[in-house]
């Protein structure tokens, strides 16, 4: 009998960006990734420079000096931008996950309805809301304070 | 749909294929298909098939969206072919590819086994220890119309592997349990018939939980039955958490019974048919 | 894998939802002052530093944040990294890798809240 070959068709890490239909949570699910890792090293960062302040203040001030640059800056902001975007969805997907945003099962009648759609609203809001803080973010890091 | 003059219309079904005796890896051909109003991919297909080339591979059976058979990649998005309109999708050229994540056998036949191997191995059955009613029910068990709703909407899966195929994790995750399964494993937990509870959520905080699932929702956005197994997942995970955190008394739940003997109906009501027998000699369990 | 994987989760959504509040606020203060004021002069200075330091208060709400972030961000780590098919031995080590990685990190963070406490009390 001969073997039987089967050819692999897994999307890979293609997969993660699209598969199916694009919907605008699937971009926000890689945004989540993508912001998550951001954050997480530029935190494990954060923990070493932020460490100097128990050294001594010389140390602290030449620390704070060396990252007073425009490129800093701009990186902080960014990581600020992640973060604020971040915890919004973040919310917005602990709720979810936790079933108080994906409403109850129900019968399906064609249109279907699904739980997309219960938290569609919410999502919205919450992206405005982190559109907003990003943009007040910005007016203080850039504008306001300099 | 505006495309809809009423005369046929030739389309390009652009297909996948692969034979595995034959191609090293899979290949894309063109084939003319004239297509009339209202013709569904399936019925494109079996065009091909008989008048074209009648090597083309594909599974399908109900021909209406029962049997699950049918899924596959259709411009770009996992649908059943036998629901899906060829005008409704595409203006003249329509892709036509096997589901990915499952590896392809031929043609557009994807390789479900997998999927099928983790729905079983998440006890997709009622368990309960009355074995001897189980087998020779004398009665139903009794459930409330509001018991039924929790789970009916994931009782609506035909199993075709569509919610699979659009889920990120399991593009590169091949442990995950993926919606489908896990669907029918919160369909199982929450059914007051079922009385395993307590294993299940057992089993369900290991690694073939829900814990892969991060809601990019695409599961739900593409199944053609309305299941919405993206909600089940979520709704599985506030079960485990609140059992965890024993803010729920399901665990002490006992599954639902017969019906009282003295509310049951007296007399078998007119024109209801016996139950089979048996059509397996021997049988001694329902499994 | 005898990982409960209930009991990890859990505590990842719940570190999240503190840190939205804990870290919300550290945000408010460091990058929003100059239009929200909820922090007298520049939060960064040497003296402002040394004196949010000298507070018991600061070094105790420090050492949690660092505990809630860490765990919340290797654990997502984690995910990422266990979702990338690695086979069951990698998956071991890959768990253990971010256990030993977060005792470290917290330790150093730690010392760092508390000696700068014990230097910010020495220099008043
Ligand atoms: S949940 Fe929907 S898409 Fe997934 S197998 Fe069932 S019917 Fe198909
Ligand atoms: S909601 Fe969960 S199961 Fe569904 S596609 Fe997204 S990650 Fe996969
Ligand atoms: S042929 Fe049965 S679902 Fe399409």
């Amino acid at each position: 009998m001969p073997e039987i070959i089967r050819y692999p068709n897994k999307l890979g890490l293609i997969g993660w960006l699209g598969g199916g239909k694009w919907g605008v949570e699937r971009y926000l699910y890689t945004l989540h990734r993508v912001t998550g890792l951001g954050i997480l090293l530029y935190f494990l960062m954060h923990i070493f420079v932020t460490s100097s302040r128990a050294i001594s203040e010389e140390l602290w001030r030449s620390t704070m000096g060396f990252f007073d640059s425009t490129v800093f800056l701009i990186g902080e902001y960014l990581v600020f931008a992640a973060f604020a975007f971040h915890a919004l969805n973040g919310l917005r997907l602990g709720l979810i996950e936790l079933g108080f945003l994906t409403g109850p099962a129900e019968e399906p009648v064609y249109p279907y309805k699904s739980s997309l759609n219960v938290q569609r609203p919410f999502m919205i809001v919450m992206m405005i809301v982190a559109a907003a803080v990003i943009i007040v973010g910005g007016w203080d890091f850039f504008i306001a304070g300099h | 749909m505006s495309n809809d003059n009423g005369k046929d219309q030739n389309f390009i079904f652009r297909v996948r294929r692969f034979d595995p005796e034959k191609d090293p890896k899979p290949y894309y051909q063109d084939f003319t298909v004239p297509c009339p109003p209202g013709m569904v991919v399936l019925d494109g297909l079996w065009y091909i098939k008989e008048n074209l080339d009648p090597s083309l591979s594909w599974r399908s059976s109900c021909r209406m969206g029962v049997c699950g058979s049918c899924g596959m990649m259709l411009n770009g998005k996992p649908h059943l072919a036998c629901h899906t309109q060829v005008r409704e999708l595409a203006k003249d050229i329509l892709l036509v590819a096997p589901l990915p994540n499952f590896d392809i056998v031929r043609d557009l036949v994807p390789d479900l086994g997998p999927m099928m191997d983790k729905h079983r191995a998440l006890n997709t059955r009622t368990i309960r220890d009355d074995g001897e009613e189980m087998l020779k029910p004398t009665d139903q068990y009794w459930q409330d119309p509001e018991d039924l709703v929790k789970y009916l909407q994931f009782a609506y899966c035909i199993k075709c592997g569509c919610c699979m195929a659009a889920c990120p994790t399991l593009a590169t995750d091949e442990r995950y349990s993926g919606p489908m399964p896990l669907a029918q494993g919160y369909r199982y937990l929450v059914d007051t018939r079922d009385g395993a509870f307590k294993d299940r959520v057992k089993q369900l905080s290991g690694e073939q939980g829900p814990w892969r699932c991060h809601y990019a929702g695409e599961c739900s956005a593409v199944c053609p039955k309305g299941v919405d197994p993206a909600r089940a997942i979520q709704l599985m995970k506030r079960q485990l958490v609140f059992d965890y955190l024993r803010l729920s008394k399901l665990r002490y739940r006992k599954p639902a019974g017969l019906l009282p003997q003295e509310k049951r109906a007296k007399e078998r009501r007119e024109g209801i048919a016996e139950p089979p027998e048996f059509t397996v000699e021997g049988a001694t369990s329902l499994q | 894998m005898s990982i409960k994987n209930t009991k990890l989760w859990t505590w990842h959504v719940l570190a999240g939802l503190i840190l939205i509040f804990l870290l919300g606020l550290h945000m408010l203060g460091f990058h929003m002052n100059d239009v929200l004021h909820m922090v007298e002069g520049d939060p960064l200075d040497w003296s402002t530093v040394s004196e949010r330091a000298q507070a018991l208060s600061q070094a105790v709400f420090y050492i949690l944040f660092l505990g809630f972030a860490l765990y919340h961000g290797l654990y997502g780590l984690r995910n990422i990294l266990l979702e990338l098919n690695i086979s069951d031995g990698t998956a071991g080590f890959v768990n253990k890798l971010l256990v030993v990685a977060g005792v470290l990190l917290f330790a150093f963070g730690t010392w760092a809240a508390i000696a700068s406490w014990n230097l910010a009390k020495a220099t008043v």
